[in-house]
């Protein structure tokens, strides 16, 4: 193991959240922790609130009760802009994507916080500004290139296939350099071999940038091969936590997965 | 005072203004519904400006007339024809005496009140704008078009061109173009153009823009083509000095432009820029402080440290000179009824509807007023709601109205037969039975 | 044959300033939605601070940055006061605060410099180029070329803002996606601000030009009349569409009053751009750049 697989100390701690729309209870105490390195997968069926779940993380929601601390700091209602502030990056289960912007473009946004020009200043484009530019755009150069995709740097997103667009998204997540990566079904809807090199891209950011990462996944196998600790929801409640083997194993999640009533 | 007017229309608040200190039984009221905001406040407000000024002048300076102070309540109507009936319902009943008569400034305005006026018993004087037709006072009693009206005015200015061609017969074969705003006020002069064309032999054409008129390449690329001699401009608002510059544009010269008294103010003309230059209008009244009336006003109202206008420079102009003929009208009109029903009384609408109508301001009263050369004699009759019919033409040279005629007559002659003509279709229409003029007193 | 073209491009002149009202709506459309309804009125506020700021003695160029601190703080006014409360509500309910918007700075407008009109000389003359008429017979105003000039320098300069610049990609990420764009932290309220500050450099640029041509006073709130066929046709985020939907509106209404217009008694321009626009939109919804939207079901 690498120095950056160390696995350390909570940095996102999830305590009691409970999420309602109205009348639709998606999340119920739910409680668990991220540690720093970690790969942390959460897993259940359909409508279970993995999707919310994420989404509290990085403020899109904001829960009714419980609380979220992300690096020992306690935070109730952040919008997603603070939290994307905070180092929080993430991809969205039906990609959200700028259609419109080419692919080089949607993974500059990513790095939209780092740049410090001010208006102003890119308004008459100075020196500053445009020095500044270049520099980000050679950060971002290095994510195209360390996710393959030099290829298609000027398409817009739009025309790509979908398999690709899961990966500009992944792009642009990384642009941002976050200490925490939240991936909703990163997978999803992909042919064996582009999973395989989704799996080898996560493992590879997980490992060369020691980045803590929340996934989201429903193939069994590829949870058991990248994750390390595995939170299992069902209902909106948690039922299951622990490492791949020991969950895999729990007759509740046996049960979940077979639709057993309960 | 008018900031805050400003601010208390920009909240809806109406504004109680009185030109007298304490309420008594001894005041005429007059309404004030005008516009001090929208796209038409550099006119309203330099015309009720004047109209007040001068009010206040006279109660300054006189005391009121003989004795009765004159008080007025402003209502902005911003042009528009619902909130002129609201202002105009809203202090019909002011006053101890009810409003004396209404200005309503619009033409809009004036035709939706025409039939209350006539049923409340307050005279609609409407100035150089309105129902033309209401010059026919057996059919409109309350109604009073007073000074001149679009047709006369027409009638001078192709008096005026010919003057300036060298005498009525040289019109033959001459080119006009009459450049309209596309609306009821434009095309009103549309009949008494073509009627001079075939009496004079000149040939005429009518281009129209569309409101608001501030794009005119199109209509301008026209007259190009046309080369007309004149070009006659019946336009309101933005459309004047768009016109102006896209004949400069066009290389049209502007001193063969002429225009309508709602086109001849230093409003049209200043946002022209030196396109201006050398154009012509026609005018009821002319412009410049340089007259008794207006010192007047300085003296009783401005050296006190009052007046309605924020920007003093403005006294003076045209439409605020249009105000003060708007103040002496009234007030001689109310003085006229006095005469009559009592001095020192304030009057009744039915008693200023015959002050009005028996109006005479020959060139005598007007010295004694200051205004010689101001404004033109009036002879108001039972016939004639008019009274007038003259106007003066003024030449823009860049930095103000010069007057370059002296009041040039309309043509009774084409005009009357017309009013008549369309007043006595509107008495059937209505089921008006038009009054018997040798019997009024 | 030689009319044609100069009314044609007098008609593309024309045009090209009606692009530039246009383009105020687009800036504000494309970043948050909402048809502003005040871009009218804020032309006319830009227009009128300029000229009152030179007739209080300031010269040009100052009276000028002054104008645009105004736009600036109209800018920061807007979204604190407008759409920061009103953010989730159903857009109708921000183009009535639009509506709102547009009659309180014409108020403020008139309430601090008056309801006089003004002249405006940008020192550029707007008489026809006497080299042209003697060589080609053609009439064209000097003042519409460069006015015409400047509108272009001003569509590049906002391409560069908006192409190469964070804060212009940031611009486009929120008009591309609102859900992204938070989550790559861009902030929605900077965003807001500086669109309206955009927007608001725009009307100024517009009120200048319009103003120079016909004068500063309170018709120049009704130029949004003339920039609605245009957004029509060009769509309402396309800023290529607001330069080309302008060229087609501003072309076809002068030759349609010039060669249809004395048959069916004139004054066609005010209405047959709509009717043009309409016919289009039958034919494409979407405007001529826009993007067609297929709803994911
Ligand atoms: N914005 C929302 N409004 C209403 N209900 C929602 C919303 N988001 C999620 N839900 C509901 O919350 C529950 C959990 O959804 P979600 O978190 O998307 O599940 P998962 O990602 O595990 O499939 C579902 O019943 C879903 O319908
Ligand atoms: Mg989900």
């Amino acid at each position: 193991m690498t120095a950056g697989r160390e696995i350390g100390r909570p940095i996102l701690e999830i305590d009691g959240v409970s999420l309602a729309f109205g009348g639709v209870v998606a999340l119920q105490g739910v409680s668990f922790d991220v540690r720093e390195h970690e790969i942390r997968a959460i897993i259940g069926p359909n409508g279970a609130g993995k999707s919310s779940m994420l989404n509290v993380i990085n403020g899109v929601y904001h829960p009714q009760q419980g609380t979220v601390a992300f690096k020992g700091r306690k935070r109730r209602n952040v919008d997603p802009h603070e939290a994307a502030q905070q180092g929080i990056a993430r991809t969205f289960q039906n990609i959200a994507l700028f259609r419109g912007m080419t692919v080089l473009d949607n993974i500059m946004t990513g790095r939209n916080l780092k740049m410090k020009s001010n208006f102003l200043q890119q308004a008459v484009y100075w020196g500053a500004a445009k020095r500044e530019e270049l520099e980000h755009r050679a950060k971002a150069e290095a994510v195209i290139d360390f996710l393959e995709i030099q290829h298609i740097r000027k398409t817009p997103v739009g025309r790509l296939p979908y398999g690709l667009q899961k990966r500009v998204e992944l792009a642009r997540a990384l642009a941002a350099e976050p200490e925490l990566l939240l991936l909703d079904e990163p997978m999803a809807g992909m042919n064996l071999e582009e999973k395989q090199d989704m799996s080898r891209f996560v493992l590879d950011v997980n490992d060369q940038m020691g980045t803590s990462i929340v996934l989201i996944e429903h193939d069994m196998s590829v949870v058991m091969d990248l994750s390390d600790r595995v939170v299992v929801l069902d209902y909106g409640r948690k039922i299951a936590d622990g490492t791949p083997d020991e969950v895999r194993n729990d007759r509740g999640v046996i049960d979940a997965y077979l639709g057993v009533a309960h | 005072m008018l900031r805050n007017f400003r601010l208390s229309a920009l909240l809806g608040v109406a504004v109680f203004a009185f030109a007298g200190t304490a309420y008594s039984q001894n005041e005429q009221f007059v309404p004030m519904n005008g516009y001090w905001v929208g796209p038409y406040a550099a006119g309203g407000s330099g015309i009720f400006g004047g109209f007040i000024d001068y009010m206040n002048m006279i109660n300054s300076r006189d005391g009121g007339i003989n004795g009765v102070k004159l008080t007025y309540e402003k209502c902005e109507t911003e042009y528009n024809n619902a909130r002129g009936v609201e202002c105009y319902e809203r202090t019909k009943k002011r006053g101890p005496t009810g409003a004396s008569l209404v200005h309503p400034l619009s033409t809009g305005i004036t035709y939706s009140l025409i039939d209350k006026g006539t049923s409340d018993h307050i005279p609609i004087v409407s100035i150089g704008y309105g129902r033309t037709d209401a010059s026919d006072g057996r059919v409109f009693p309350w109604v009073f078009p007073l000074i001149t009206n679009y047709w006369s005015q027409n009638t001078a200015k192709i008096k005026f061109i010919g003057m300036k061609e060298g005498g009525m017969d040289k019109l033959k074969g001459k080119k006009i173009v009459n450049i309209y705003h596309d609306s009821a006020y434009g095309k009103e002069t549309i009949p008494v153009l073509d009627a001079q064309a075939k009496k004079y032999g000149f040939e005429v054409s009518h281009i129209p823009v569309a409101h608001p008129g501030n794009e005119q390449q199109a209509q301008w690329l026209q007259v190009r083509q046309i080369k007309p001699d004149w070009v006659i401009l019946r336009g309101w608002g933005v459309m004047n000095p768009t016109a102006l510059k896209a004949a400069a544009k066009i290389g049209f010269p502007r001193t063969k432009i002429v225009g309508v008294w709602w086109s001849g103010a230093e409003e049209d003309v200043i946002p022209a820029g030196d396109a201006a230059k050398g154009y012509i209008a026609a005018a009821f009244n002319v412009s410049g402080s340089n007259y008794p009336v207006v010192k007047e006003i300085e003296k009783f109202v401005y050296a006190k440290g009052k007046g309605e206008m924020e920007d003093k420079s403005r006294v003076g102009s045209i439409y605020y000179n249009r105000g003060v003929v708007f103040g002496i009208v009234t007030t001689e009109a109310i003085r006229t009824a006095q005469e009559k029903y009592g001095k020192g009384k304030p009057m009744t609408g039915d008693q200023i509807r015959w002050g009005l109508e028996n109006l005479n301001i020959d060139d005598k009263k007007l010295k004694q007023l200051g205004a010689t050369g101001f404004m033109q004699a009036l002879k108001v009759s039972c016939m004639d709601h008019e009274g007038g019919g003259s106007v003066k033409f003024l030449q823009w040279d860049g930095a103000k109205w010069n007057t370059i005629t002296d009041w040039i007559t309309s043509d009774q002659s084409i005009v009357r037969p017309m009013i008549e003509e369309s007043a006595a279709k509107y008495a059937k229409e209505k089921g008006i039975t038009p009054r018997d003029c040798s019997k009024e007193g | 044959m030689q009319f044609f073209f100069e009314v044609l491009i007098g008609g593309l002149l024309a045009g090209v300033m009606y692009s530039l009202v246009a383009l105020g709506f687009v800036l504000i459309y494309k970043a948050s939605g909402v048809f502003n309804f005040a871009q009218g009125a804020m032309v006319f506020f830009a227009a009128l601070t300029t000229v009152g700021f030179i007739s209080m003695g300031a010269p040009f160029w100052l009276a000028v940055a002054l104008a645009l601190l105004a736009m600036v703080a109209l800018a920061f006014f807007t979204e604190r006061v407008v759409l920061r409360p009103l953010v989730n509500q159903p857009q109708i309910t921000l183009f009535m605060a639009t509506i709102g918007l547009a009659f309180f700075i014409e108020g403020i407008a008139q309430l601090t410099w008056g309801a006089n009109v003004h002249a405006l000389d940008l020192g550029i003359a707007d008489e026809p180029i006497e080299w042209l008429i003697g060589n080609t017979g053609m009439n064209i105003s000097k003042f519409d070329l460069v006015a015409s000039g400047i509108a272009a320098a001003l569509v590049a300069v906002l391409a560069v803002f908006f192409n190469k610049t964070r804060t212009g990609r940031a611009l486009r990420a929120v008009a591309d996606d609102h859900q992204a764009a938070l989550a790559v932290g861009i902030s929605l309220q900077r965003i807001w601000v500086i669109v309206w500050m955009v927007a608001g450099f725009v009307a100024l640029v517009t009120g200048l030009l319009w103003g120079a041509r016909n004068g500063v006073q309170f018709a120049l709130t009704f130029l949004a009349l003339k920039a609605l066929p245009v957004l029509i046709l060009g769509g309402f985020e396309s800023i290529a569409g607001a330069i080309v939907g302008g060229l087609i509106v501003g072309a076809s209404e002068k030759l349609a009053e010039v060669y249809i217009g004395p048959h069916v008694g004139g004054g066609i321009e005010s209405w047959f751009p709509y009717v043009l626009a309409l016919a289009f939109l039958l034919v494409r919804p979407e405007g001529l750049f826009g993007e067609r939207r297929i709803d994911r079901v």
